[in-house]
């Protein structure tokens, strides 16, 4: 079967299938660059990034 | 409250970038310190009107000398009078240190503040002083809110004047934390069993114990109610290497925060952290250790040392169809928090767009491929994926947008019916 063959008889399920991918993509992209532009300092500081603490092993 | 300039009695206030106390009369600067010392000089001065009494009364210093032993330093607290304003639309309670009188409540942007007592509040024992001019905190936030892409159009072109510098009050904990953990080994070569022929995978798991330990300093937890937790964690971290011992003169034209969370309070919070900060650390130790996951541990902690504290920020409230946004500037790192309102038509519009987009490029390449029920299987696969992460990502600034816009109605609520947060 080639696949111009294939698509005929599996139009529907193509188109079908390749939604919640584009939609999904599409979602991921938007919603990084929502939360990239609006969103900021929305991440708890680290408390040891001014080197105030020390672990060690016994 | 504020201290006055020694040279024409106008107040003084704290200059962040010169790091000096200024007078806006006289244009004279002083250093935050000096001005303490040259007060308790003219008081001794004043005390002592005959410096000769010093050396004959004798017996008045012994008297006060026996005074001052009899009470243990550790039990000696210092109070400072704070004037206290109320804001009647979210109940928060602000100290305002200026002597111009502020009309506008810097947590919910409501002109509704109204002084509400003078109190003697606790002396902090250290305090960052404000490394972040006024002008400076603007142009952070307006830089970011430019470049808000999502925003309304109104909030982006928005100017904003009405900042506020404020003083929250913070505990700063030392905790030793030492604790014995069940390490779990995995063994990463395959290891089958064969019963005939059938074939069984067996994982060979060992376990171990390691002991560390970790010196927590300045743990820092926010020792006010009215600001929400995660909020103020945002806003972290400060920098306690450059602290300073409490002076009020840096308190000199800005707004402080009351503590009202108790020095235990204080403790159990910074020992919740100190917690979570040893699993990090000890995760983090046993990946260049020999691997290994933790599957239980056994902890015991000392605190050392717990002083209070007072981190600079500054506070901006937009009014967006009569809801508040706090956006809040650290003010010694300058590091920006908070979030803003979402355009939703624009948000669809574009998502629907790049999704047609990609509909249209992926049929096309995919309906050309000879693989195309492998290729199909692994859109819907990575489909089904991306709209799982895309989905919890949208929650997620959802949830924070809610937060934003609610935590301090609760606050409020609980705070007008007596109840504990």
């Amino acid at each position: 079967m080639t696949p111009e063959i294939l698509i005929d008889v599996f139009l529907i399920p193509i188109i079908i299938l390749i939604m919640p991918f584009a939609v999904g993509i599409a979602l991921l992209i938007c919603s990084t660059l929502l939360d990239k532009s609006n969103n900021f300092g929305d991440n708890a500081g680290e408390f040891d990034e001014f080197g105030n603490n020390d672990f060690r092993f016994k | 409250m504020t201290e006055s300039c020694p040279d024409c009695g106008a107040p003084l206030f704290f200059n962040p970038e010169l790091q000096v106390s200024e007078c806006h009369r006289c244009g004279g600067y002083f250093f935050p310190e000096d001005i303490n010392a040259a007060e308790q000089r003219a008081l001794s001065l004043k005390n002592n009107s005959n410096p000769l009494d010093n050396l004959s009364g004798s017996a008045s210093a012994e008297d006060t000398d026996v005074i001052d032993h009899d009470i243990a330093p550790e039990y000696v607290e210092e109070f400072i009078e704070s004037p206290i304003y109320i804001c009647n639309q979210c109940g928060a309670e602000i100290i305002i240190n200026s002597t111009e009188a502020s009309t506008f409540c810097l947590y919910c942007g409501c002109p509704t503040l109204v002084f509400s007592r003078i109190s003697q509040t606790r002396k902090p024992n250290y305090i960052i002083p404000f490394g972040i001019s006024r002008e400076r905190a603007l142009t952070a936030i307006q830089e970011q809110m430019r470049h808000s892409f999502f925003a309304p159009k109104a909030v982006r072109k928005v100017k904003l004047e009405d900042i506020h510098g404020i003083y929250i009050p913070y505990w700063l904990t030392d905790i030793d934390y030492e604790a014995t953990a069940n390490i779990e080994l995995r063994k990463n070569e395959s290891n089958y069993v064969y019963k005939g022929s059938k074939a069984s995978y067996v994982e060979e798991i060992t376990h171990t114990a390691r002991c560390g330990l970790c010196s927590f300093k300045r743990i820092t937890t926010d020792a006010s109610y009215t600001l929400p937790n995660d909020f103020s964690k945002c806003l972290e971290p400060y920098n306690t290497n450059n602290i300073k011992p409490f002076n009020k003169n840096y308190l000199a034209g800005f707004y402080s925060d009351i503590a009202n969370i108790t020095v235990d309070e204080g403790k159990e919070d910074a020992l919740e952290r100190a917690e979570q900060m040893f699993d990090k650390e000890m995760e983090r130790a046993l990946k260049y250790d020999g691997g290994g996951k933790v599957a239980s541990k056994v902890g015991t902690y000392q605190i050392t040392n717990c002083d209070s504290a007072m981190f600079p920020a500054w506070f901006v409230t937009i009014r967006y169809q009569n809801t508040p946004y706090t956006i809040a500037v650290n003010g010694q790192t300058g590091k920006v928090n908070g979030i803003l309102p979402v355009n939703y038509a624009k948000f669809t519009f574009i998502t629907v767009l790049t999704a047609l987009v990609i509909w249209t490029v992926t049929f096309l390449m995919t309906t050309q491929s000879m693989y195309i029920f492998i290729a199909l299987g692994l859109v819907a696969m990575i489909g089904l994926f991306t709209l799982g992460a895309g989905i919890r990502k949208l929650k997620r600034i959802k949830k924070r947008l809610r937060q934003a816009k609610s935590s301090l109605v609760y606050c409020y609520v609980h705070k007008r019916q007596g109840a504990d947060l």
